[in-house]
């Protein structure tokens, strides 16, 4: 089943080439924005399976972008998008709440199993809260 | 990332003034080592960004391409300085060669494009599509529609980015955007906000130079001649490159119901408003150039819309509905857009025309032009309120419009469109439509269909995309790969990287065994060669000969050559060439290419160099002869310490330790001895002229001398070598480095090697010349080296008695088994010229060799 992915990069290459193999290797459908400051309104107007998006970006970081997303939905994996030599920042936005981090340049493949893994995770966790809610009718 | 580069000219000053003393043999080796780094360095990156251009299989951004360029440019700049040291003054012009390239590849790393000239303005009727460099996307588009598409577009006139430049230019306004730059950090976003304001605030106060200002009105006079009466117009920005799209997209300024008096003014905002924090965050981090923000604007007659608002051509959210969408607003179309009201939504089929959705929402307020200037809101007519703002006639022109645009750019349209209170339409702007994107449209189903009938097989796996067609070639055993034919088709039972070797000859690939993550596949796509791996039985099925066309998209196998599949396979991977990749072919195909091949050609020149690979190689290889012209070097500096190296051998070779290829000082004697020796080459070396079997017995000096003195006759080869018999031999020696120039006998050599754990800097040249025998018998000896040295894998040249070996980037250990060859072959053919008595003999000795029979004894036929 195709998901539906939101890809926030300044720089428009980096967007064309992401959408570009995502929609060729795999099922979901992609949108990418390359202003930042959009990407609240589009999560409002319509659900997203994964957010990607680049760290530094101008007018709104990607850190701050991260805590914006997780404010309109808290499930939402958010995969960032490093330059080489910036572990530091990829790591700090991990504590943040991004599922996980790739360093550019990346190959295909990598951002492929990377993608498919957050969208597993994005599944499963649906699914335990649909569990935990039928276990525990009592608390909710 | 602030990428510091190196001025130039200033080291060359520095450098000129450190010249003039000769460097010190230490010295010119800590070059030489330098140089062999750098030079090392500057390929890896080369190579690494070549592969992220070939294999496809990379995501990078201009950001890699352009640290990419800095790592190279430094690197080739250190091999320069490094060159320079070594041998002062003679390869200063080097200095020039290299800024010469760095200009080009910087240019196009940038990718600066200059603002072309061109009038200050144009009438929309002189503008086309291809212009969109002099006046920007938007108003490109509106001219491409009016004078192409035919479509109605407002009466207008672009003014172009030339005169954007001019007026910058005039004004000093890129000095005053550079010091507002310098003094805040790209971090503190308040002061970009405030440089931002302040840079705003300069080109508001600017003045418009005189011809621009007299341009533009008499282009407003010519639209107010045609129309027959004072028009108020609409001024918009039209972003204009590459970089100024990706920078500043979504940044477009507009002012509506413009009248004459404040027609300047009002360019200067519009120009301004391209000064946004986005923008400036930018040019802290690339420097800024207003090539970047080359701009144009558009001046178009204001339509007083009665109705106006936005077309898709295409549902952006269901491609598969195939349908139009128009939404529409009483008024002017601003308000289509913000969401200060809900419009009026018209989906239509893309089929028929026929409407398969409609919503009218009530309107009561819009957008209108003001009676003096500018727009305010009004209330909608009590009769409009809830009244569907296009009727069936309207709703059809624009479908028309937008199915003949869509057309026309080959891609969905975001258009905007307006009517005028006549009920004429206006088209206002056109641009490609951002569409979700997946699967659905995209790849196979644009190839065209084949008969069943001619598939051959298609239970393989895909290797490497695309399509190839040709004769089968089977190979069975690796000397089959020689005979195989440029385009033919490579059919093998296993994957195996060895096939590189036809790749760039084959037009397709197709294993039994093999899979798509394997070393062969890789490769096949970095060459581009469609590949069909593991399909089980191709060596049986298919023949030699037989024609097949291989489709490595669909993962097909056809009887006969399918034209028209071919060409649609091509279009396919064509659609891979992003700008990215584009960017990076360009960058690479000015830094890559080597002209510099023939080290022998008299092309072989520094003013010849065109790219920084060709620099590096230039270097790399006057740098080795010039440590091969160390014994010159040695004469001059007589300071050096010599050792003399006692040894069982009768050789006279005084060692000179440059660094690390002796015993540490303090346990060294006066005279070194072999075991004292650290350095790996001369080890090397030193094992073959020791090596049991080589024989060293008739070494006699004295008696060599009188003998070698009857053949000489008058030939002086000290005259030619300004040396005699008894001449000490020397070696320059290093850790992983050693120049030993030997004089064995009446022969002339030199061994001059690097060998060390790093294969691309490991080499051996061999130069050999000379003998006491008559000139045949040297040819002779020379041949039998030469010999030799081939069935070692050196590459030789032969010319007389002269020869030159050369031996490249091997591993240290195999390096230092060659230097070992080297060593017993010095020794073995010290006077083999004296033995060589016919042409017939030569083949016997090299033979010999070869087999380890080093004093050449004949064994007893039979």
């Amino acid at each position: 089943m195709g998901g539906k992915i939101l890809i926030v990069d300044d720089e428009l290459d980096m967007l064309e080439l992401l959408e570009m193999i995502i929609v060729e290797r795999t099922p979901h459908r992609v949108v990418t924005t390359n202003n930042p400051l959009e990407v609240p309104h589009l999560l409002k107007e319509t659900p997203f399976n994964l957010l990607i998006t680049d760290l530094r970006m101008p007018g709104l970081s990607g850190m701050d972008l991260i805590r914006e997303a997780k404010k309109i939905d808290p499930d939402l994996p958010i995969i960032v998008i490093t330059a080489y030599g910036s572990s530091q920042s990829a790591e700090e936005s991990i504590t943040e709440g991004a599922y996980d981090y790739i360093t550019k340049p990346f190959r295909k493949d990598q951002i492929i199993i990377t993608i498919n893994r957050a969208m597993e995770w994005q599944t499963m966790k649906k699914e335990l809260k649909t569990l935990k809610a039928q276990l525990k009718p009592e608390r909710e | 990332m602030v990428m510091n580069f190196l001025d130039v000219s200033f080291f060359k000053r520095i450098l000129t003034k450190n010249q003039e003393k000769e460097p010190s043999l230490k010295d010119r080796f800590q070059a030489f080592q330098t140089l062999l780094r750098a030079n090392n360095e500057a390929l890896e990156v080369m190579g690494d960004m070549e592969e992220k251009y070939s294999s496809g299989e990379y995501l990078f951004d201009r950001q890699y391409i352009r640290a990419g360029y800095a790592r190279i440019r430094d690197r080739v700049f250190e091999m320069v300085e490094a060159l320079n040291r070594m041998v002062p003054k003679r390869f200063s012009l080097l200095y020039d060669v290299f800024e010469q390239v760095d200009q080009t590849v910087k240019k196009t790393v940038f990718g600066r494009k200059e603002i072309p000239y061109s009038p200050f303005t144009l009438s929309l009727n002189e503008i086309t599509q291809e212009m969109v460099d002099q006046v920007g996307g938007k108003n490109a588009n509106l001219g491409e529609m009016r004078n192409r598409v035919g479509l109605p577009v407002p009466d207008g006139f672009a003014v172009t980015a030339y005169a954007y430049k001019i007026f910058i230019e005039e004004n000093q306004l890129e000095q005053q955007i550079r010091k507002q730059l310098d003094s805040i950090s790209s971090g503190d976003l308040e002061a970009i906000a405030l440089a931002g304001k302040k840079i705003q605030q300069s080109i508001l106060l600017a003045r418009i130079p005189h011809p621009l200002e007299k341009a533009i009105l008499t282009s407003y006079e010519q639209l107010i001649h045609e129309a027959g009466r004072e028009i108020p117009i609409s001024i918009r920005s039209s972003a204009v490159g590459e970089d100024s799209e990706v920078t500043f997209a979504g940044q477009y300024a507009t002012a509506l119901n413009v009248h004459r008096d404040h027609l300047l003014q009002t360019y200067k905002e519009i120009v301004a408003s391209k000064f946004t924090p986005r923008a400036i965050f930018y040019w802290k981090d690339k420097g800024f150039n207003e090539e970047d923000i080359a701009m144009s604007v558009g001046c178009l007659t204001m339509i007083p819309a009665r109705t106006s608002g936005i077309m898709y051509s295409q549902d952006p959210n269901n491609l598969a509905q195939n349908t139009v969408i128009i939404s529409a607003v009483w008024g002017l179309g601003q308000y289509a857009v913000s969401g200060q009201v809900s419009p009026n939504v018209y989906v239509m089929s893309k089929k028929d025309g026929r409407i398969v959705e409609k919503r009218i929402p009530r309107q009561e307020v819009m957008l209108v032009c003001h009676e003096l200037a500018g727009i305010m809101e009004t209330v909608v007519p009590e009769e409009d309120q809830g009244k569907p703002c296009l009727n069936d006639e309207a709703l059809q022109q624009l479908f028309a419009y937008g199915l003949k645009l869509e057309n026309h750019y080959q891609k969905p349209q975001d258009i905007e469109w307006a009517i005028d209170q006549e009920g004429t339409l206006f088209i206002l702007q056109t641009r490609p439509l951002r569409i979700s994107s997946s699967k659905n449209g995209l790849g196979e189903t644009t190839l065209p269909e084949i008969a069943p009938d001619q598939v051959l097989m298609d239970w393989g796996v895909v290797a490497s995309p695309g399509v190839g067609a040709g004769p089968v070639f089977l190979v069975k055993q690796d000397q089959d790969l020689i005979q195989f034919p440029e385009g033919g088709v490579l059919v093998v039972k296993h994957t195996a990287p060895k096939y590189v070797t036809v790749m760039n000859r084959a037009a397709a690939i197709i294993t039994d065994i093999g899979n798509v993550t394997g070393h062969m596949a890789s490769l096949a796509r970095e060459f581009q060669v469609p590949t069909i791996v593991d399909t089980g039985q191709a060596t049986q099925l298919l023949k030699t000969g037989q024609l097949v066309t291989v489709d490595a998209i669909r993962n097909k196998i056809y009887q006969g050559i399918i034209g028209e599949l071919i060409e649609k396979g091509k279009e396919e991977s064509s659609l891979k060439q992003t700008a990215i990749l584009k960017k990076l072919e360009e960058v690479l195909s000015v830094m890559v290419p080597l002209h510099l091949v023939d080290p022998r050609h008299e092309s072989f020149k520094p003013q010849n160099c065109r790219t920084f690979h060709d620099i590096t190689r230039y270097i790399h290889e006057v740098s080795i002869q010039e440590m091969f012209r160390f014994n010159e070097v040695e004469k001059a500096t007589k300071k050096e310490q010599a050792k003399r190296l006692i040894s069982d051998i009768p050789i006279n070779l005084y060692l000179i330790d440059l660094e690390g290829g002796l015993m540490p000082p303090h346990k060294l004697r006066k005279n070194v001895r072999p075991e004292d020796i650290t350095s790996i080459p001369m080890k090397a070396l030193w094992r073959g002229l020791t090596h049991p079997g080589v024989n060293w017995t008739g070494m006699v000096e004295v008696d060599l001398k009188g003998f070698a003195s009857v053949m000489l006759n008058t030939l002086s080869d000290s005259a030619r070598y300004g040396q005699t018999m008894g001449d000490r031999s020397y070696a320059l020696i290093s850790k992983n480095y050693m120049n030993f120039s030997s004089r064995l006998a009446y022969h002339f050599s030199t061994v001059d090697t690097y060998c060390s754990e790093t294969k691309n800097n490991n080499y051996i040249t061999f130069h050999f010349m000379g003998g006491g025998s008559s000139s045949e018998r040297r040819a002779r000896r020379a041949r039998f080296i030469s010999g030799v040295l081939k069935s070692l894998d050196f590459d030789v040249e032969l010319k007389g008695d002269w020869l030159m070996a050369k031996l490249l980037k091997y591993t240290g250990p195999v390096t230092e088994e060659k230097l070992d060859y080297l060593g017993r072959l010095m020794c073995c053919s010290r006077q083999l010229d004296m033995v060589m008595y016919s042409d017939g003999v030569v083949e016997w000795y090299v033979q010999a060799f070869l087999e380890g029979n080093y004093g050449f004894e004949r064994k007893p036929q039979g």
